[in-house]
């Protein structure tokens, strides 16, 4: 029982930080119909902007934190309307391959910038206590709460501003949208800062706990793609759902099954939904 | 006038003896080393550890004038590419090496790759010498004329850190090891000489240390069984991790690492220099006590300068050595070109004087080299002296020859542990 209990912790844990990098993820997809491949390895870029903010000048965690958000967003931004936005009315596969092009040179870069081995962030909250027969650290508990946080802080933004409601305009209907005088570029940019933003703070999270690698960007974004196909292309809540189903997934099926059929099983789980609900769990029939 | 001619002859005679001089003697022709491995994606560092210390080596032959092979004189260059262990991209590489920068050994570092490679450096006309530097036993199997195996294999680190484990009077162990074919055979071989002994492996939990960036899952499951101690293991940031969850999630027993992970290196990278967050780790032995302390110790402060190299690992010792021994083989052999040759010629030069290599290589059996297999333990937070295992011999006799070659300050323990397969005869 204490087993299962630890391992579910442990699938919230990890499900926290798919969700929200899922989630920043669908927002792009499903608004800008933009397969950000590069997704991932923004993730990765913020791991490295609050090591650059930790460890090497010496900031507090907080401040890091804040920081690597800004700054992920406006490299979110940049890409938008240097990668992206030229390719608006080119082929979808134009901008598939810029989106590969885009995680090539981000994870390159870094490499270049810090070398390809791992590196930490000091942990901030190190402390472990027992609870239940569990054993949790600050940070892990931290990762769970600060996920909730942010998902409902985006769902108030989405549903509650006007800004928010413009991206859901865009959503839903680009051409309407427009006529209805939103600025459409504004909106993909302010949807990239928030995507970018939010895998930072994933990613800004998890640090103090991992190790960061160039290498880890590839990893997250192809799980928060089957999070995202999972839940349903541009679903909020199929994001958040997805995420938290595949964390735990992956640690329930990683402790009792074997480690080595994780994969398989996360991926088999991929294939049983689309075989029954082609569209993921929360998708909407093309019409 | 006619002097002026004259003196323009002698100049032009002049400048013909020195280019003569050059040409016969000091212009040196150039021998290419290959490489392919990893230099970039999750095993890039590893990798780029194992080419610095190819590279190192070459810069320190040239730096002494080359090689001379019957009064010729000949310089090194290291030419690489980058496989991302992937075993055609390794074949692809190895034969643009060898056809098209004409080297006549290539160096590798992932045992995947390595088997691939060698079923085709044998081929007729496109021969080359496969530096392997891999500890898997499973390439003893594999019939190659033209294989030398750099490390150690693991199967001695097995059955070294089994037998202690043993003396402790743990009976129950869990292993948590990385995935593929390297931490597959680690496994294998461990549970083999674990169970041998009348001990239990508890739990089996391998996890992806290139791709998983939390193991408190597996740890959880392989720590609901009580084990004294767990094998843990693949690169070393990765295993650092692992440890220091196993420690966060309540576990007190000890830790045994595969030889891919480096004690040093996570005390002083992964824990930045904390080794109380390492105490009662057993894992092959730190850089330094590869040799003695003073040559050990040159050569790393090297690395850190030259190569740019934060902390030096055997990845780094062990290539340059490899790298070492190969150039005094092809001067034994006199070629440059004939890797069967140059083959032969390794026992013949084994071992190198200590100034040219801190490392004591005595011999090559079969594709393996022979360098005795060390372990070490942190405890109360510090190193303990290592424990050397001579795994190719199995009497006294020999171990006293081999003892004495050694130089009389290197501080170790030292035992007999004949391996099955290996023993010379």
């Amino acid at each position: 029982m204490e087993l299962f209990l630890q391992q579910v912790f442990n699938g919230i844990m990890f499900g926290s930080t798919y969700a929200i990098v899922a989630l920043g993820l669908t927002l792009v997809m499903g608004i800008l119909h933009i397969p950000n491949f590069a997704h991932g390895h923004l993730y990765m870029l913020g791991g490295y902007i609050t090591y650059l903010f930790v460890a090497t000048l010496g900031l507090g965690y907080w401040p890091s934190l804040l920081i690597a958000i800004v700054v992920l967003g406006f490299v979110g931004i940049i890409m938008e309307a240097v990668v992206y936005r030229p390719l608006n009315e080119q082929p979808h596969i134009n901008a598939f391959i810029a989106a590969i092009g885009a995680l090539l040179v981000l994870e390159s870069a870094v490499e270049v910038i810090w070398g390809p081995q791992g590196m930490r962030v000091p942990n901030p909250y190190p402390h472990t206590f027992e609870f239940l027969g569990i054993i949790m650290s600050v940070q892990r508990l931290l990762v769970i709460f600060g996920a909730i946080l942010l998902i409902v802080l985006l769902h108030l933004f989405l549903k509650k501003t006007l800004t928010g409601t413009t991206i859901e305009a865009v959503a839903q209907n680009r051409e309407g949208a427009m006529l209805n005088g939103i600025n459409v570029n504004r909106v993909s940019s302010l949807t990239f800062f928030i995507s970018s933003g939010t895998a930072a703070v994933a990613a800004s999270f998890i640090a103090p706990i991992f190790v960061i690698s160039p290498a880890m960007g590839a990893i997250i974004g192809m799980k928060a793609f089957i999070i995202v196909l999972l839940g349903g292309m541009g679903s909020i809540p199929g994001a958040i759902i997805g995420g938290y189903f595949l964390g735990l997934i992956e640690s329930l099926g990683g402790g009792y099954v074997s480690a080595a059929y994780k994969d398989v099983i996360a991926f088999g789980a991929l294939i049983v939904i689309f075989s029954i609900k082609p569209t993921g769990l929360f998708g909407k029939k093309e019409g | 006038m006619r002097t002026l001619k004259c003196s323009s002859l002698g100049i032009a005679l002049a400048f013909f003896t020195l280019f003569a001089v050059f040409a016969g003697g000091a212009w040196a022709e150039e021998v290419v080393i290959g490489y392919t491995g990893p230099l970039s994606g999750p095993a890039a560092q590893y990798g780029r550890d194992c080419l610095a210390g190819v590279e190192l080596a070459v810069e320190d032959i040239n730096r002494a004038g080359g090689i001379k092979i019957d009064g010729k004189a000949y310089t090194f260059k290291v030419a690489s590419y980058d496989d991302m262990i992937d075993p055609t991209a390794a074949v692809n590489n190895s034969r643009r090496l060898v056809s098209r920068e004409k080297a006549v050994a290539v160096f590798n570092p992932v045992f995947n790759t390595i088997a691939a490679m060698m079923q085709i450096n044998e081929q007729r006309g496109s021969e080359f010498l496969m530096m392997a530097y891999t500890s898997t036993p499973a390439l003893d199997k594999i019939p190659n004329q033209l294989t030398v195996a750099i490390p150690p294999p693991f199967a001695a680190y097995a059955i070294a850190f089994a037998d202690r484990a043993w003396e402790k009077g743990w009976r129950k162990g869990a292993m948590v090891v990385t995935l593929g074919a390297y931490g597959d055979e680690w496994r294998k071989e461990f549970r083999r000489v674990w169970e041998a002994k009348g001990g239990e492996i508890t739990a089996d939990q391998p996890a992806n240390y290139y791709t998983e960036t939390d193991f408190s899952s597996h740890l959880a499951a392989a720590l609901a069984t009580n084990p004294e101690f767990l094998l843990v293991g693949g690169p070393s940031d990765p295993t650092g991790l692992v440890i220091e969850q196993a420690k966060n999630l309540g576990f007190k027993g000890g830790f045994m690492m595969v030889d891919q992970a480096k004690l040093n290196y996570i005390v002083d990278v992964t824990f930045k220099g904390d080794i109380t967050k390492m105490n009662n780790v057993w894992g092959v032995v730190r850089t330094l006590d590869l040799g003695v302390h003073s040559e050990t110790q040159a050569l790393i402060d090297r690395f850190v300068q030259e190569k740019n190299i934060k902390v030096p690992t055997s990845e780094n010792f062990l290539n340059y050595s490899a790298m070492r021994i190969l150039a005094a083989a092809m001067v034994k052999a006199g070629t440059v070109s004939d890797p069967a040759k140059i083959k032969a010629a390794f026992n013949e030069v084994l071992p190198l004087p200590v100034e040219d290599n801190p490392i004591m290589y005595v011999g090559l059996q079969g594709s393996r080299l022979l360098v005795q297999a060390s372990i070490q333990f942190i405890e109360e937070n510090e190193y303990k002296t290592p424990i050397q295992s001579f795994w190719w011999i199995d009497d006294e006799k020999e171990l006293q020859r081999l003892v004495d070659m050694q130089p009389p300050e290197h501080k170790v323990h030292r035992r007999i542990l004949p391996l099955e397969g290996y023993v010379m005869k």
